[in-house]
């Protein structure tokens, strides 16, 4: 099951913006919809939506949060086995392997672009070896 | 939940219309899905002896079963179709993010039939299928199309591009598919097929998620797996390989390869880290195949993985592969950066033409990785060239003034563009070695080195008679991947399959070449194990780790929700294999006329180096095969027995259903 839109929806548009793969679709004012075929289940768009007028996949409101505070991902360079399935599950490209000055070295996975992240938690969910941990931004500092 | 998305598109390039065919769970149970269901879509689509270069020919590219679910060593695609190369089945296999990329946009395989007047490419996207026009692209090289059609079409998602190079556009029949700015599926002559339907591209950017039925168990199995494969090799050089492959190749017995150091090896130096052991034992082929070790002495330290991982800039990794063997090197000149020499491009443009310029090798090898030409087949066909006029069957006249003589790099530099260009003496050399041979007189034919007309990888039969053997009843003949005594004995199938025959842990060399001792039914595990994996999209150097340690049959199961056992997906692979031997059957291929040249299986017998005085009879292996697997000994047709065990009415009896516009 895919995340609904309510008919509380006030057209915002904000989801639609967020949303990494389309899936969203509706005029400015109107009340939107999520193509369930494209929906991924990523959760940003519940998120996003300060009138609550996203159903999870759970079938329960999500509650709106600001977006500095979305969980994002912290890697273990130690744990990291640079199987790279973290980036290729992530729907947004923010995971990408790290500079390394040893060329001969593996790299290891790292949030190559934070601002894209959606704290899907796609990432901690596939790493084989728990390199992975969703921390909120103030607690990865 | 499953691993699988049930449908697949189909693209008529004549039409300019598309397709989605639903794909009912039963196929998958019985032909899984990368090239076993681009094997069972392909027989029903491509009518019997179709122009493998005109419209009725169909184009697949297939992910695999295991691709996406959180399995390792499975991110591999394959292209399929009906071979220009050798006429028979072809498939081709790569790695890279293509095979993640065909299954976000929600199919298991995109399959092209008919051919477009003008050059068009795919694109899918979120909105759906389209075909664009792609005239501005044609006569860019492959990595040149990739850049402006990412550049094009970056944006929530990053979109994974397959191209054709100038050598598809012109349909030479060794030319490939490109991927990731200069990875090929190299073989079968595949780039010809997209090249004749005039389909410069594909550009996969769907965004669905890919699912696995227990995706807690993948996990578990994965983390064990990258547990049991860890072998740090930092501090090996490279160079005990050559003293470890020189003592092989002086001894009179052989032993088991442990698959386990495979991962470290790869992980450090890529496939060219086999390079100094395969030279010393005999593996690796000299002077299109007439010389030995002895005459490149110093040919361990122009190919020396060490000096050539000194100039990589960056590892890169196929998705949900622990190992990375690819890697991007700073070129010779430190301007420009390409893609780190394999195994096999070190050997086909230094030991075939007994080259000693390793720069020469860093140049050809980016030239051909942009027009998108098999390396294998390239240097197989300027070895037989160089053969030929040593003998005198091709002089300077006929080369327009090239100096055909061994290892002269300026002429292989020279010849190459013009294989690529299809221009001057290069044209001559164009479409393999097998065409060329064939323009140039019988007298040439026994140099021309191959198996069904395509161009053998450097490993060599005398050696390992495994790799002559599967090069020869494999449906893609001439191929190193489909099979060798070498590879039982790294995948290890007899821990997992019961009533398979051991490895034994030494052996005399001799009887390596007499069908028996396991040999035989190990040789039929390998394809059948060969087909398995090319299904779920594993790469075969991964399996070589061996699965005692690479739980593949185990994430089928956790993927899929089956509770298969692995004799039961042998026996699947065993159905594809067979499927695949049908096509050929159909085209009125005669297995019996595709096994590889003579000079392979000793005749004449090399005078000289680890495989001095070997000569052995590869018929008496292809009877024992054809026997062991269920196919007529005398005529390697499938048994009507077999075709019945097997239960592939479906598919052999099957009318097009099930497609909606």
């Amino acid at each position: 099951m895919s995340h609904t839109i309510l008919d509380t929806c006030k057209g915002c548009t904000a989801c639609a913006k967020i949303c990494p793969v389309n899936a969203i679709h509706g005029e400015r004012n109107q009340v939107h919809s999520i193509d369930a075929d494209i929906c991924i289940d990523c959760g940003a768009c519940a998120r996003t939506c300060v009138f609550q007028a996203v159903l999870g996949a759970d079938g329960k409101i999500q509650q709106p949060l600001k977006r500095t505070l979305w969980l994002k991902p912290s890697f273990s360079a130690k744990k990291c086995v640079s199987c790279g399935l973290c980036i290729q599950s992530c729907p947004t490209g923010a995971i990408g392997f790290a500079e390394l000055t040893d060329h001969q070295m593996d790299a290891v996975a790292c949030l190559e672009n934070p601002k894209n992240c959606i704290g899907c938690s796609f990432c901690k969910a596939i790493c084989p070896v728990e390199a992975i941990t969703m921390k909120t931004p103030l607690s990865s500092s | 939940m499953k691993s699988y998305t049930g449908k697949v598109l189909w693209v008529d390039l004549t039409r300019k219309s598309f397709a989605e065919e639903l794909i009912p769970d039963s196929i998958y149970q019985k032909y899984l899905a990368g090239i076993g269901l681009g094997a069972a879509l392909l027989y029903r689509e491509i009518p019997p002896h179709a122009d493998p270069l005109g419209p009725d020919n169909v184009l697949g590219f297939v992910s695999g079963l295991l691709t996406g679910t959180g399995s390792l060593f499975s991110g591999r695609w394959m292209a399929v179709g009906k071979s220009p190369l050798t006429g028979t089945w072809g498939d081709s296999n790569c790695g890279g993010t293509l095979s993640y990329a065909i299954k976000q946009c929600g199919y298991d395989g995109i399959f092209f039939k008919g051919s477009s007047s003008t050059p068009v490419y795919l694109l899918i996207n979120s909105q759906g299928p389209s075909l664009h026009d792609a005239s501005h692209l044609w006569g860019k090289d492959a990595v040149e199309t990739e850049d402006i059609l990412r550049a094009e079409y970056s944006g929530k998602n990053m979109p994974s591009i397959a191209a054709i190079g100038q050598a598809g556009e012109k349909c030479s029949l060794i030319s490939g598919i490109v991927n990731d700015r200069g990875r090929l599926a190299a073989r079968s002559g595949l780039g010809a097929v997209m090249g004749s339907k005039k389909l410069k591209a594909v550009v996969l950017a769907g965004s669905k998620r890919v699912n696995a039925h227990n995706p807690v168990q993948m996990k578990i199995l994965s983390w064990r797996c990258t547990r049991d494969i860890d072998v740090p090799m930092k501090p090996i050089s490279s160079k005990i390989f050559a003293i470890f492959g020189w003592i092989l190749g002086k001894l009179p017995i052989g032993f088991k390869m442990p698959g386990f150091l495979m991962g470290g090896v790869l992980s450090k130096w890529g496939t060219i880290g086999t390079f100094p052991a395969s030279v010393g034992m005999g593996d690796t082929p000299f002077k299109n195949w007439m010389g030995t070790n002895k005459d490149m002495p110093d040919i361990n330290n122009q190919v020396d993985p060490d000096r050539i991982i000194a100039t990589q800039k960056r590892k890169y990794h196929c998705r949900g592969c622990p190992v990375g063997c690819g890697g991007i090197v700073e070129m010779p000149d430190k301007k420009r950066e390409s893609h780190k020499i394999e195994y096999e491009t070190a050997a086909s443009f230094t030991s075939m033409i007994l080259n000693d310029d390793i720069d020469l090798v860093y140049e050809v090898n980016e030239m051909l990785n942009r027009a998108g030409m098999d390396t294998i087949s390239v240097g197989a066909t300027v070895a037989f060239a160089m053969e030929c006029y040593e003998k005198g069957w091709i002089t300077r006249e006929d080369t327009g003034g090239i100096e055909l003589t061994w290892g002269n790099a300026t002429a292989i530099r020279t010849v190459v563009e013009q294989m690529i260009a299809r221009e001057g003496f290069g044209a001559l050399l164009a479409d393999g070695v097998k065409r060329a041979a064939e323009k140039l007189g019988p007298h040439t034919l026994d140099s021309a080195i191959h198996a069904g007309g395509q161009e053998m990888a450097y490993h060599d039969p005398r050696l390992d008679p495994g790799m002559g053997l599967h090069a020869s009843v494999d449906p893609t003949p001439g191929r190193h991947t489909t099979g060798a005594q070498l590879y039982y004995d790294m995948f290890k199938l007899w821990t997992r399959v019961p009533g398979l025959p051991q490895s034994t842990q030494f052996y005399s060399k001799e009887t390596r070449y007499l069908p028996g001792n396991g040999r035989t039914t190990g040789a039929v595990a390998v394809s059948n194990f060969t087909q398995f994996y090319n299904s779920i999209g594993a790469c075969y150097m991964g399996m070589l780790i061996g699965v005692d340690r690479v739980p593949v049959f185990e994430w089928a199961n956790a993927a899929t929700g089956w509770n298969l056992t692995p004799a039961e997906y042998l026996r699947t692979g065993q159905r594809i294999q067979t499927l695949r031997q049908m096509f050929n059957i159909r085209e009125g291929i005669d297995p019996r006329k595709i096994k590889v040249s003579k000079r392979l299986t000793g005749d004449p017998p090399l005078e000289d180096g680890p495989n001095r005085g070997v000569k052995f009879d590869i018929d008496a292996l292809i009877k024992a095969y054809w026997q062991e697997i269920g196919w007529d000994p005398e005529t390697g047709i499938p048994t009507q027995e077999t075709l019945d065990a097997l239960e592939m009415s479906d598919v052999l009896e099957q009318k097009p259903q099930g497609v909606t516009q």
